[in-house]
């Protein structure tokens, strides 16, 4: 759906773009991490055709960016950074005239305005001068405007950027239910953005993809596990040292009085609930205090760390 | 076509969406009414009147033609700098539509809003016309003048608007642009048929008085025509990097 070939972007002797490889299946979610500046917005530009690539090739839906710029453009729907929306308008209206700058004929434009509308859940301001309503809602609107026309393909910057948690869960909640037949691409510099809506994350800094994964899959599925107690754990430390199904066991730094646990393979599998329950349930039988267990998803934080870590390193080192 | 009317109508709606439009037509109104009151005073004390509704609408729309040059721009900094600067220039650059359709779109966007602030000038020789017989002919090449010469100064402002996304650079920038232009007339030694061409100001002076002349009109589409070449050709190039 999305093929990114050696794409590179200079401005003027500053190269941004460091020759991008990355391609996004149909139907995938895909994550574009890395801290600010690191180009994520530059490439968003490039996939919606408002930007020209230096070099290298980007294809969307079987067409070139730069050569049949116009088909990409009628195939995608791109949700910029800052959402353009013209504050004097009604929100119906405005989405309506995005729709019939995006080519939606007369006679299906009220109900795919219609349809537009209530996948984004704003039919309740319809009516509305955009300029009045929250930013929650605003993000909504521009997310509408950009999926009125049913493309394939949705490019979203920093999607959540500026919006209250109870939004952010909305906004996450839409892009989930609008990637079932969709492609999607959004941007993001938060972890837990990246880690609550996407299928595969591309980790990028300073111009280069440094780490790419599967967020579906793979070790996501043997996750470490954080055991916290009432008291100090030491004894519970060794107790865990001791059984034969823990391959390692260590201080969970981030949190008083708890130990992060990495267990083998196979207690993982179709027997793993069984298996913690048993865990749980003598480490409450030992009487140690146990207050809370909890999957720790550090999977995501530590590649991105550890990529970004190592691309300074290296690029400190060339310097 | 019908993308350069969603984009036209869309601004259209928007000058009357927003202070600035209402305030241009106030103004446009409040000089236009006391011209009136003037002039047909004038008329009446001198006893003079040859044609009271040619004579009257042509000083109206003369003395409007001036005015313009500080009116129009404002809504050529709207429709280019400012939506330059808000970003909702992304929303036409982003759509499957060329960059001719983007400029007639907002070229005939407030040439709508002028056609109807015309339209409301027809009072002044309607009023008129109770008392007398008007040249019909004047008033038609007045109008056609006023039109062609807001026309003119929409393009010249889309060119200068389209390279800045700062408003008051670009309004300064249209008007000194357009002054510049009309002023470059009384160069020392410039040729003259360029000297005839720029001084759009004469020729709408000339139409409000009843001068039809095909040259006239030629002058005003070449200026119409290059000027909005040239704010394609920078809309086109902003496409790329916006």
């Amino acid at each position: 759906m999305i093929e990114v070939k050696d794409l590179v972007k200079l401005y003027g002797d500053r190269k941004v773009l460091h020759k991008l490889n990355f391609s996004v299946g149909v139907g995938r979610v895909c994550g574009f991490l890395g801290p600010n500046g690191a180009g994520k917005s530059t490439t968003m530009d490039i996939l919606a055709g408002l930007t020209g690539p230096s070099d290298g090739t980007a294809v969307i839906c079987g067409y070139d960016v730069v050569t049949q710029t116009r088909e990409v453009k009628a195939a995608i729907g791109y949700l910029p950074d800052n959402p353009p929306l013209y504050r004097e308008m009604r929100v119906a209206d405005f989405v309506a005239y995005c729709a019939s700058l995006r080519g939606v004929s007369t006679a299906n434009r009220s109900a795919a305005v219609e349809q537009a509308l209530s996948d984004c859940d704003i039919q309740d301001v319809s009516s509305r001068l955009i300029g009045n309503l929250s930013k929650g809602y605003r993000q909504r609107v521009a997310l509408a405007s950009a999926l009125v026309h049913q493309p394939k393909v949705l490019i979203l910057d920093e999607p959540t950027e500026g919006l209250d948690p109870n939004q952010i869960i909305l906004i996450r909640e839409l892009i989930r239910k609008l990637a079932k037949d969709r492609t999607v691409i959004l941007s993001s510099h938060i972890l837990s953005e990246v880690q609550a809506t996407c299928d595969d994350v591309i980790i990028i800094n300073q111009g280069k993809i440094v780490a790419q994964r599967s967020l579906t899959g793979g070790d996501h599925n043997n996750p470490r596990i954080v055991f916290s107690f009432a008291d100090k754990t030491d004894s519970v430390l060794n107790w865990f040292k001791k059984k034969t199904f823990v391959s390692e066991v260590e201080d969970f730094g981030e949190r008083k009085n708890s130990l992060v646990v990495q267990f083998k393979e196979d207690f993982y599998g179709d027997a793993r609930a069984a298996n913690m329950a048993q865990v749980n349930s003598q480490l409450v039988q030992d009487g140690f205090g146990l207050t809370s267990v909890y999957e720790h998803r550090s999977g995501l934080e530590s590649l991105f760390f550890d990529a970004i870590n190592n691309e300074s390193v290296s690029a400190g080192g060339q310097a | 076509m019908s993308k350069v009317l969603t984009i036209a109508k869309r601004d259209f709606r928007g000058f009357l969406g927003t202070p600035a439009g209402w305030m241009a037509a106030c103004l446009i109104f409040l000089v236009s009414g006391l011209l009136f009151s003037i002039v047909t005073r004038q008329l009446l004390v001198n006893q003079q009147a040859v044609d009271p509704v040619a004579d009257i609408m042509g000083s109206i729309l003369g003395f409007l033609n001036y005015i313009n040059i500080f009116v129009v721009p404002i809504f050529t900094m709207r429709v280019m700098s400012e939506e330059l600067a808000q970003g909702t220039f992304r929303l036409q650059a982003g759509a499957p539509i060329t960059s001719e359709q983007i400029v007639f779109g907002k070229f005939f966007g407030i040439m709508f809003y002028f056609a109807v602030i015309a339209a409301l000038l027809l009072v002044y020789p309607l009023f008129a016309v109770v008392f007398a017989e008007p040249d019909y002919k004047v008033l038609a090449t007045g109008y056609l003048g006023f039109i062609l010469n807001i026309a003119a100064i929409v393009a010249i402002g889309l060119f200068v608007g389209s390279l800045t996304d700062n408003g008051v650079i670009s309004y300064l920038g249209s008007v000194f642009f357009i002054i510049l232009f009309l002023f470059s007339a009384y160069i020392d030694g410039a040729p003259e048929w360029y000297k005839k061409s720029v001084n759009i100001l004469e020729l709408g002076n000339e139409l409000s008085r009843g001068i039809l002349k095909t040259s006239s009109v030629a002058i005003y589409a070449s200026i119409i025509s290059i000027f909005l070449f040239l704010s394609r050709l920078v809309v086109e190039t902003k496409r790329w990097r916006v």
